[in-house]
């Protein structure tokens, strides 16, 4: 049996969040410091906010793990049972679509006006991505049977 | 148990399945695999015996016995009288049940939920504990408006002395706007930004801030209250800042231990009366910064130039241009006397750091932590001030020539 802890990714998103807020504050007190005006990010909330995505990343990949696989893992074939997961799956692409449109309108507009709007279409591309994520994990967790193996403790094989 | 034909060319039709000496087969197997089950819990315990016989196609029939021996689990195992003993008097007998199958593995489960959420209250917590007790961070989170629209709530301050604000233009270009800018600005978060700043609202806290320094804003030990009051209120009413005048009174009064100006000859420029601030380092003693200590060779410090050098007449016209600069951007920090305000402003008397001329020139040029950049000066002025400082307050490493500079800092300006 292997089990997939969701002890650790809870603290590893908790330190994450942590740096975040850490990041945070310390830019409204320079932001202080300057008189109340908004600073570029400093050198010190970049690391912060960059080792703050590594744990966050980690995080994320430990509860897909819980959520895909379960808590424990037990030898042999586990045949998909798709139940109702067809309709989100459409939903999920329908949205994909529809992002990707909006994505494009938004890089026409730019060319027509001279005019970018990098938080519109960052958000737009991040949707786009965060999506089709979802759309690959709702198939792996439907509709890809599920095998696992194992290994005696002695075995040769160096894990 | 199972049965199945042998693998000669004839082809097998039936196997029967007799069991001991039974005349009747118990099973009749037609049809490949030739399986079949055998329940023993219907047996006697003991030997017996199973009769395979195969008949072929041709009426042909072989047949192969295969002896086996039943025994029934018992319900309790004893020990201490074994079947077939012989015993005589008291003997212990232990009976003992079949071990129970063992409970299946309890599920593992993860700590309680209120584990999760009291750590998260712990740690998310205490940083913002963190950020709001800590003094030099409780400011952080105070309401945005107090610290950014200072503008509208500066309008009722008191009458501004123009005059006041006129030295104090003068003594804030000299000393101040090497770290603070002449626009203001700052370069935060070292020096922070004075326009826009609501620090300054406290006209008592801005003097003593002034006379007395702290963090990495130096001391002004020599300032007069008229310079500490010009200064406040230059600095007060200027990039948009209204916050009031300051009187030499109120600066008086604030700052007590300054004297006052009737004690000293009445000055736009603090550092060039300035004495020697009273530190307990080990520089305290450096002479004063005369220009004619270039040629001295009294220092204890190794030089890697001969002293001769400075003391051409070109040395003598870049030590003064030297000495104007050092006076107006460097003095602030490193004091008149090269002593520095340590650990904040190293000092220059005696350090042998400056033994580098082109270390020298770029550290002026480019600046690192709390030493600010000069990107305005040109190559013959870093030459001045690099020349300057390597050989005042007691030091004699050798004059800075313009090409050294320019090589040092190909960036400057000629």
């Amino acid at each position: 049996m292997y089990r997939n802890d969701r002890v650790i990714p809870f603290f590893t998103l908790l330190f994450a969040v942590a740096l975040f807020f850490i990041a945070y504050l310390d830019g409204r007190h320079i932001t202080a410091l300057a008189g109340g005006k908004v600073q570029p990010l400093s050198v010190g909330q970049i690391g912060l906010i960059s080792i703050g995505i590594v744990l966050l990343v980690y995080a994320v990949i430990g509860y897909v793990s819980v959520w895909l696989e379960g808590r424990e893992l037990r030898p042999g074939t586990h045949p998909a049972k798709p139940g109702g997961a067809q309709w989100v799956g459409m939903a999920l692409s329908a949205l994909a679509v529809a992002l990707s449109g909006l994505f494009a309108q938004s890089i026409i507009h730019s060319l027509r006006t001279q005019q970018t709007h990098p938080a519109v279409e960052g958000a737009l591309f991040g949707g786009i991505s965060l999506t089709v994520a979802g759309i690959l994990a709702l198939y792996k967790r439907y509709y890809q049977d599920g095998e696992v193996h194992v290994e005696s403790e002695d075995s040769e094989v160096p894990w | 148990m199972s049965g199945q034909g042998s693998s000669s060319s004839d082809t097998v039709v039936r196997i029967e399945v007799y069991l001991d000496d039974g005349t009747e087969a118990v099973r009749v197997l037609t049809a490949p695999p030739f399986r079949f089950q055998l329940d023993t819990a219907e047996l006697a315990e003991g030997a017996h015996t199973v009769r395979l016989v195969r008949i072929d196609a041709a009426g042909g029939r072989r047949e192969r016995r295969i002896p086996f021996t039943v025994q029934h689990e018992s319900a309790v195992e004893v020990r201490g009288l074994e079947p077939g003993a012989t015993v005589s008097g008291r003997i212990d007998v232990d009976v003992v049940a079949p071990a129970a199958p063992p409970p299946p593995a309890a599920r593992p489960s993860g700590p309680p939920n209120w584990l999760y959420v009291l750590a998260t209250i712990i740690v998310l917590g205490g940083i913002w504990v963190f950020f709001m007790v800590v003094p030099i961070y409780s400011h952080v989170v105070s309401p945005p408006e107090a610290s950014g629209g200072g503008s509208t709530a500066q309008a009722a301050g008191p009458p501004v002395d123009q005059a006041l604000l006129k030295a104090g233009d003068t003594l804030y270009s000299s000393d101040c706007a090497a770290c603070h800018k002449p626009t203001g600005e700052g370069m935060p978060p070292t020096f922070p930004a004075l326009a826009g700043n609501s620090f300054l609202s406290d006209a008592s806290a801005v003097v003593k801030k002034v006379y007395e320094g702290g963090g990495a804003m130096p001391s002004h030990p020599s300032y007069t209250t008229e310079d500490l009051a010009a200064v406040a209120t230059y600095i007060r009413n200027t990039w948009g800042n209204s916050f009031g005048g300051v009187s030499v009174a109120d600066a008086a009064s604030a700052e007590p231990k300054a004297s006052s100006p009737a004690s000293t000859p009445a000055t736009g420029t603090a550092t060039s009366t300035a004495t020697s601030p009273a530190t307990g380092t080990a520089t305290s003693t450096a002479t004063s910064p005369a220009t004619g200590t270039a040629t001295s060779t009294s220092t204890s410090t190794a030089t890697a130039t001969p002293a001769g050098q400075a003391a051409g007449a070109g040395t003598q016209a870049m030590m003064s241009a030297g000495k104007t600069l050092y006076d107006s951007d460097c003095a602030s920090c490193h004091q008149p006397n090269g002593a520095g305000i340590p650990p904040t402003f190293p000092a220059l008397a005696g350090n042998a750091f400056l033994s580098d001329a082109t270390a020298v020139v770029q550290r002026i040029f480019d600046g690192k932590g709390t030493m600010p950049a000069h990107p305005s000066y040109t190559a013959k002025d870093l030459a001045a001030v690099a020349t300057y400082v390597r050989n005042a307050f007691g030091n004699s490493y050798g004059a800075v020539t313009l090409q050294e500079a320019s090589q040092a800092a190909p960036k400057a300006g000629q």
